[in-house]
């Protein structure tokens, strides 16, 4: 076989594995943009005009905006920045205490940190469900936020980093009299920025695909968050398809959005420190 | 070091004495005692079992600059790091300016320190380093700002306030290091190891500007280094550290000539000083190991048989006629000296010689150890014998 032939019968490969991975991700985005009854007609038999948009309209966008789809983003941009914001303030001051300070079963506690980030989320749902419901967390905010804040994997990333951080660097602080809170926030946050995204990220990604929990903890349905909504494009006798593939895009859309900006710092993060003297 | 030439020359603390008293008390770093004088009674440290400072006593006077030196994990750092506070003492006492501070927060005790690793903070400008202390005790902006610039014109770094360490060679780094210190006018500067990160080209002049800065702030300073060429030319007293103990304190010079023990002998100097084993013979001469000549003693009247090291330093050592025949191994030509290392009694001895020497390996020599120029070491206890 010729090289050139070799070379040709790889590019073929490689693009018939990159067209199976990607036209259903294609034709999933140009359903949105179709009507509901046109999405399955060049599907079956399949004809190459399936894999293009038309026919066009945006009807689909105008009708879940209509049915209430922007405030479920509101609802959803809302937990899970909070989540965020509170999850990064507690895991990194949990990380921080397990990096330099020393305390009676440490390294057993830093365990318990460990072992929590492998456990599927199943395992706890119903234990978790029974405490929320004797503190009167059901159908409210707190319910979806409260249980997110502390995750074992973003302390045990703030910890990594934390720990890399030369001692010099707390030391120096100390002898010019600043306390551990404001050593955290002076020197070891702007130092941590990277690892800060990630877990942030983590965090809000987290909360993003949660569908599970927010089913259960909150049942009269009256504060949806994206996952759930997006469900109800899908009942027992219709599926509104082309609005199903719409509220996907913008669902898979928005976190990319932040993902995209800050994917330097969420690898670097994830990576290493990346301190230098 | 004290005078009063000396105090006109010291640099001048830019926090007044009225501001100082109208501060707060939790205004950290600002000497509240007239005295920088040093005091450490009984000190000692254990990590669990194991000691690592046993037993450390030392008075050092204001204005002092004094060097501890010692071997790898001799204890100097952890002492340096005692008197800091950044380690809890075991036991014994800290005096600064005669308050005890031993369990007194590292931020109050008015030291400041000088990390090996500068310990600058990557994300904030030689300003912001420098300042760092100045605002988290809410120094006065104006007053933080003049105490600033006064430190930054004192070591040049004027220019570079609004850089990030990153940006600044070692040298650099190493100034805002101290201009980070100087800016809390402490009672006492420590530096750890502050020029082992420097080449050999930049250290000697870090070393120099070290030392006129000491002259020029008159402060007390403890300066840590394994480097006995800093300790001997840095110190006003050399305090050499073994296993966590003292072996000996004085002046550099007299630390030199007169050393107290095998160890401290053989630690300062390099080459090192020659040690020769011997023993006493019933005429009262010495006779060296491995040899059948008797060398005269600087000290008569001992016991014979008795086990004693002669201890010669290179440069005392005489090449050509001479009692004992030495076989040349390597010779180092630096230019204005040359070491010639002999095989000699059972034992290498090495000769610095103030001139050029073409002498190839394998030669066989003779030479003498000036018997005046000799000191004599007891070989069971490692004591220096005196007359």
């Amino acid at each position: 076989m010729s090289p050139a032939v070799r070379k040709a019968l790889i590019y073929l490969a490689i693009a018939v594995t990159a067209f199976i991975f990607v036209a259903p991700l294609w034709w999933a985005i140009l359903s949105s943009f179709r009507p509901n009854d046109a999405i399955f007609r060049d599907l079956f038999p399949f004809t190459p005009r399936a894999l293009l948009p038309e026919p066009f309209t945006l009807d689909a966008y105008v009708a879940i905006f209509q049915r209430g789809f922007g405030s479920i983003i509101a609802n959803t941009l809302l937990v899970a920045g909070l989540t965020t914001v509170l999850g990064l303030i507690v895991n990194a001051l949990a990380g921080y205490a397990f990096a330099l300070f020393e305390f009676p079963g440490k390294s057993a506690v830093l365990g318990v940190v460990v072992v929590s980030f492998m456990l599927p989320f199943e395992a706890i749902a119903m234990p978790l469900y029974s405490v929320v419901s004797q503190l009167g967390w059901i159908d409210h905010v707190a319910a979806l936020v409260v249980p997110s804040v502390a995750n074992g994997l973003a302390v045990f990333l703030f910890y990594q980093f934390f720990q890399q951080v030369p001692k010099d660097y707390y030391e120096a602080a100390r002898l010019e009299g600043a306390g551990w809170l404001r050593i955290l926030w002076s020197v070891y946050v702007p130092l941590s920025l990277p690892t800060c995204i990630s877990a942030g990220l983590m965090l809000f990604i987290f909360q993003w695909e949660a569908f599970l929990w927010p089913l259960l903890a909150m049942p009269a349905q009256q504060f949806k968050v994206i996952q759930v909504g997006m469900a109800a494009f899908q009942d027992q006798y219709t599926t509104a398809w082309n609005q199903l593939f719409g509220a996907a895009v913008i669902t898979a859309l928005i976190p990319m959005l932040l993902l995209i900006p800050l994917q330097r710092y969420y690898v670097q993060g994830l990576a290493g420190s990346g301190i230098k003297g | 070091m004290s005078g009063p030439e000396q105090h006109q020359q010291k640099w001048e603390p830019v926090l007044r004495p009225e501001l100082r008293e109208s501060k707060k008390k939790e205004h950290v770093g600002e000497p509240e005692f007239a005295g920088r004088a040093l005091n450490l009674k009984g000190l000692r440290k254990a990590f669990g079992p194991t000691e690592i400072i046993s037993g450390v006593d030392l008075e050092i006077a204001d204005g002092e600059l004094v060097v501890f030196v010692g071997p790898s994990g001799c204890g100097k750092s952890t002492l340096l790091r005692l008197i800091a506070g950044l380690e809890s003492v075991s036991a014994g006492e800290i005096l600064i300016g005669g308050r005890d501070v031993t369990r007194v927060d590292p931020a109050k005790r008015g030291v400041a320190m000088v990390f090996q690793s500068y310990a600058l903070f990557p994300h904030m400008t030689v300003r912001q380093n420098m300042g760092f202390g100045m605002r988290v005790n809410r120094v006065p902006k104006a007053e933080a700002a003049e105490r600033l610039e006064k430190a930054a014109a004192l070591l040049q770094l004027t220019e570079l306030l609004d850089r990030k360490p990153a940006q600044l060679s070692g040298g650099q780094r190493q100034r805002v290091a101290i201009g980070r210190a100087i800016v809390r006018d402490p009672q006492v500067f420590l530096f750890d190891e502050p020029l082992s990160n420097l080449d050999a080209e930049l250290r000697v002049q870090m070393r120099a500007e070290l030392a006129a800065l000491h002259a020029r702030l008159g402060a007390t300073m403890i300066y840590v280094t394994h480097d006995q060429v800093e300790a001997m030319t840095l110190a006003d007293r050399i305090v050499v550290l073994r296993a966590g103990k003292v072996e000996q304190v004085g002046a550099p010079l007299h630390l030199y000539d007169d050393p107290d023990n095998l160890f401290v002998a053989g630690f300062l100097g390099s080459p090192r000083m020659n040690f020769l084993t011997a023993e006493v013979q019933p005429s009262g001469q010495l006779r060296p190991e491995g040899t059948k000549v008797d060398l005269p003693s600087p000290i008569p009247g001992l016991r014979p048989g008795r086990r004693v090291v002669i201890g010669c330093r290179p440069e005392n050592v005489e090449l050509g006629d001479g009692p004992l025949e030495a076989k040349v191994k390597t010779v180092e030509q630096l230019g204005n000296s040359t070491f010639v290392h002999m095989d000699c009694a059972n034992t290498t001895i090495a000769a610095e010689l103030h001139q050029r020497w073409g002498t190839q390996g394998d030669t066989t020599l003779r030479l003498t150890l000036p018997t005046a120029k000799t000191q004599l070491f007891d070989a069971e206890t490692s004591l220096r014998i005196r007359e």
